[in-house]
């Protein structure tokens, strides 16, 4: 049984057995932190940020004790009440997380689990907020914190595991140029999906008074950001290339890499069901007919799963940047700077 | 000496006859009086814009639609027309004034139509104007080819008219305008781009465009001082140092108001040397 | 490392918070390309103040005397969106319609560049889908009927999930966009190019601009008869049906009709005319090229050129049944240079009834979508 310090995280640890409970709570509150922010974006593609205009209470009701019928009888309700729920049933996994922790006295993660906590509590009031002043603008920027959230508890997750430990712990040497680069490259990645999902957040919380040029703007910017997280994104993997890294940072990155891709289909996906083909395809012989359905099953679907693909390559590429920060190397390389 | 019966009689019809005579004259003149008191005295406005300046040539204009019937003539623009003694043509000039009163009758007398021919391939005539609530719009189409007459008046319904090739059957189309325009509204054929018309309709006679002398006149204009709008296409509202944007108050007096020789200039027009 | 990654994407979102306050959307003046240097402020206020006592604000949706629109309608489509106290759901245009058609109805909302064709712009008064001949205004059905089945290869979505009371709504106040928007351009002719003088005669302004912009949308109601198209279907037979199709073809290649000339020989939308523009974008068009780009100043969106139909392609905006493409025939599409060829008043038209339904049929025979089922059978399905 280990218990030595991990020389990049120093303070108490746990042992691998002892570790294990912790771990699987951390598990269930990362899926709850997912389903969270899911119902969030689904939220958003229904449009019912203000299906319930009063905060805390509902419809007058208090927030438990609002009628079943009620809650059924209108879908964007049904959705928003949802919404507001889970992320109490969040709050309150995090509190107890947090508290727990800190009685274990379970270093890092104590921090990074208050850390989380408070950033939960900003993003509620952000909502309460949004219904209160009834501004859509707070609702863009609950849709950028949102991630941020749900980044964290990754990283509380990927901190939490045994293989994160184990990796902490490992002593091959990889020499400092090849670390910086795999940090630097991670960063990048970290840094822009997260400028794309603020992006996206402008586009799904437009202001209705807003100047066209704005979205167009929006759309090229976030074109170019793709190409330049594809390219960055093969840097990474040649950066990262095994016997330079660990394989949990490897797994990181090839999970990058196919939400990466996944995220380009489902961006190309949710412009076609939300605005149409584009005049020129539907110039040529290969035209096909299709029309919008608003409030469509398929156009929710696939608007709502490409925000969360956004979330979760950002979540990914947060979880990639920690491991590469404490990655030594698979192999050790004789090259010392 | 006793007059005889005789004369009594031939001197009572005298008197019956003389008396008949004053009163069907007087009846006569009564009615001169009236029907001179009744019929309103009115003025005339005159004027003739000049073109001070040598006009450019004007511009052939691109025809590639139906070129074998259309092709054949020398269709220019006509944006700029000057005619002899630098008459300049198509200026429109027409009252300004809200709630201007119409002569009784005048309506009777008026046209019934205003008419508009595809002929030669343009729009014949250039310009028009129409009393709209009286006149109605007449469209035909003389070329042996289709023809298209599209315009959209503010507030008005829009036209998108199409007229088989003459001769034959659907040649022509009435149409009647709804509402009064402040400026002439501009026609054009969807089938062939280089025609191009005005039309100015109003809720009042008392409008006119120059001919190829550069003469206009308003007949039949109530007395009184009213305000005049001069419109030409390339400019629109023609601002002219005596009426800016074209605007003109003149006093209508009895009988011919002549306001002489109107001098526009190329800058007026924005005719670029 | 990490302290500097998190504080900087706090710094972001903080600055986020800072850009993003958001003010009530108001109603954009129209002035028609002018540009807005040239109106005085004296001018503005009496434009802003009279289009504001006449219509409300884009919250508060009002109707001066005299113009007949049902208010109920009008409240649950005007204001933000979101549910009330009561569940009631309001703001139905700022919901499903604001991002494209833009809070005035001018076509140039949010998301309005993304798209091509740009979305309708209804402050001229004018609608291209219609059952109504010689420019006037669309009946209640041709604006529920656009908004329920969508426009197929445009932006424009299907809302065939609303239910029938928010469709109502939405047409009441994309009517009352129209008629505001009428007016708005009848007052800035007026104080702008007739100098008028200020304050303005409210009495004449309704009288002048206000009634008549809303009293034309009446006259479909009152004389459908004479207004509003009705096509009948003929019950033809398959052999029957390719006859048709072969006069249609015929038909299609005479120069009464002149279909080639925009939709091109075999109706691939290559026809000869290649410069359109529908009359949205023909106001920013200038005399020339330097006029048209100072011109693009003013205007929301940049000049779009129309591309007639490619028949080929089976894509119709307006609809692909017969009757569909029979009205277009007939009517013609308002705004854009397709012009009607089916009698109207005081017009005799350039095709009877029966030729415009060879045509059509032969239309749909190029895009391969003739009708299986007869239109009993479609109106029973519908």
């Amino acid at each position: 049984m280990q218990t030595a310090d991990c020389p990049q995280h120093p303070g108490k640890s746990l042992s691998g057995s002892q570790q294990t409970w912790p771990y699987r709570l951390v598990w269930a509150f990362w899926g709850v932190g997912l389903a969270t922010i899911g119902m969030g974006h689904t939220v958003t593609s229904y449009s019912a940020g203000m299906a319930i205009p009063d905060w805390p209470s509902v419809f007058g009701h208090f927030p438990f004790l609002f009628p079943l019928h009620e809650w059924f009888r209108h879908w964007d309700v049904f959705l928003a009440q949802s919404h507001r729920l889970i992320v109490t049933i969040l709050a309150i996994f995090s509190l107890i997380l947090t508290g727990f922790f800190w009685k274990i006295r379970w270093n890092p993660h104590k921090w990074l689990a208050t850390a989380v906590f408070i950033l939960i509590c900003l993003q509620a009031a952000l909502g309460a907020s949004r219904v209160l002043l009834g501004d859509i603008g707070v609702a863009a920027i609950h849709g950028c914190v949102g991630p941020l959230c749900f980044g964290l508890i990754t990283v509380l997750l990927v901190v939490a595991s045994p293989s994160y430990e184990q990796l902490c712990r490992s002593h091959h040497e990889a020499t400092r140029r090849r670390w910086r680069k795999a940090v630097t490259v991670a960063l990048f990645i970290a840094g822009l999906t997260y400028l794309q999902l603020v992006l996206l957040a402008q586009l799904r919380h437009v202001l209705p008074q807003q100047p066209p040029i704005q979205a167009l703007l929006i759309v090229i910017g976030q074109g170019i950001l793709w190409a330049v997280i594809g390219m960055i994104v093969v840097t990474a993997a040649m950066v990262l290339r095994k016997p330079l890294c660990n394989v949990m940072t490897r797994k990181f990155l090839w999970l990058v890499i196919g939400l990466y891709c996944l995220h380009l289909v489902l961006g190309l996906s949710a412009w076609i069901v939300n605005f149409n083909f584009p005049a020129w395809f539907l110039s040529h012989v290969l035209a096909v007919e299709y029309t919008i359905v608003q409030g469509g099953v398929f156009q929710v679907i696939v608007s709502t799963a490409f925000a969360l693909v956004s979330s979760l390559l950002f979540a990914a590429s947060l979880a990639l940047l920690i491991c590469a920060a404490v990655d030594r190397g698979a192999n050790v390389d004789s090259d010392h700077n | 000496m006793m007059k005889t019966s005789t004369q009594k009689t031939r001197r009572a019809f005298l008197k019956a006859g003389l008396s008949l005579a004053t009163a069907i004259a007087a009846t006569g003149w009564q009615r001169q009086v009236n029907s001179k008191m009744a019929e309103p005295v009115l003025g005339e406005l005159r004027g003739r814009f000049i073109y001070d300046g040598t006009p450019p040539e004007r511009k052939r204009l691109k025809v590639d639609k139906d070129v074998d019937c259309c092709g054949k003539y020398d269709i220019r623009d006509e944006s700029l027309m000057v005619g002899p003694e630098q008459g300049l043509a198509n200026v429109f000039v027409y009252v300004r004034t809200r709630g201007i009163p119409i002569p009784e009758g005048l309506a009777d007398r008026w046209p019934k139509r205003v008419t508009l021919d595809n002929h030669e391939c343009i729009f014949k005539p250039h310009c028009m104007a129409i009393w709209c609530p009286v006149q109605e719009y007449y469209i035909v189409n003389s070329d042996p080819i289709a023809q298209n007459v599209a315009f959209n008046p503010l507030g008005d319904l829009p036209a998108n008219i199409i007229l088989s090739p003459a001769p034959g059957n659907n040649t022509d189309a009435v149409w009647r305008f709804r509402r009064s325009q402040t400026e002439p509204v501009l026609i054009v054929c969807n089938y062939h781009p280089w025609e191009s018309a005005y039309i100015l309709p109003r809720d009042n006679p008392f409008f006119a465009i120059s001919d190829s002398s550069g003469n206009f006149a308003i007949p039949n204009l109530p007395l009184g001082e009213w305000e005049f709008q001069i419109w030409q296409e390339r400019v629109r509202q023609l601002d002219l140092p005596n009426a800016p944007r074209g605007r003109l108050v003149v006093q209508i007096k009895p009988g011919i108001n002549d306001l002489g020789t109107i001098v526009v200039s190329p800058e007026h027009l924005k005719v670029v040397a | 490392m990490r302290g500097y990654f998190f504080s900087s994407l706090l710094i972001a979102v903080g600055l986020l918070v800072i850009c993003s306050c958001s003010r009530p959307p108001a109603f954009r003046l129209n002035t028609e390309g002018r540009d807005p240097g040239s109106i005085s402020p004296t001018q503005h206020e009496a434009l802003t103040t009279t289009l504001a006592d006449f219509f409300g604000t884009p919250d508060q949706a009002t109707t001066p005397r005299g113009v007949e629109l049902n208010h109920d309608l009008l409240h649950l489509a005007a204001g933000p969106m979101g549910r009330d106290l009561e569940r009631v759901e309001r703001g139905l245009y700022r919901k499903h319609c604001a991002n494209c058609h833009g809070v005035s109805g001018d076509g140039a909302g949010p998301f309005a560049r993304l798209l091509n064709p740009y979305p309708r712009d209804f402050r001229k008064g004018v609608f291209k889908y219609t059952s109504t001949v010689m420019g006037a205004k669309p009946t209640n059905q041709d604006l529920e009927k656009i908004i329920r089945q969508g426009m197929p290869g445009t932006g424009m979505p299907s809302y065939k999930r609303l239910p029938d009371d928010d469709i109502k709504s939405l047409v009441e106040y994309v009517k009352y966009l129209s008629i505001r928007g009428e007016t708005e351009l009848y007052l800035v002719r007026l104080v702008l190019d007739e100098n008028e003088l200020l304050p303005l005669n409210r009495q004449a302004v309704l009288e002048d601009g206000v009634l008549p912009a809303a009293e034309s949308w009446d006259l479909p109601q009152i004389e459908p008869d004479v207004w509003v198209v009705k096509p009948h279907r003929p019950d033809w037979d398959d052999q029957q049906l390719q006859a048709a199709i072969a006069r249609g073809k015929e038909l299609y290649r005479e120069p009464r009709a002149q279909c080639i000339t925009c939709h091109g020989p075999e109706g691939r939308g290559d026809g000869e005319q290649t410069d359109l523009y529908d009359i949205w974008n023909q106001a920013k068009k200038g005399i020339t090229d330097q006029q048209t780009r100072e011109l693009a100043r003013h205007f929301a969106l940049p000049i779009q050129k129309l591309r007639p139909r490619n028949f080929h392609s089976g894509i119709f905006h307006g609809g692909d049944t017969p009757e569909d493409i029979y009205l277009r025939i007939h009517i013609g599409i308002k705004g854009t240079p397709m012009p009607g060829a089916g009698p109207a008043p005081g017009i005799p038209g350039v095709l009877t009834p029966d030729e415009i339904w060879d045509l059509a049929y032969y239309v749909l025979s190029l895009a391969q979508k003739l009708p299986t089922h007869s239109a009993h059978e479609d109106s029973e399905r519908k």
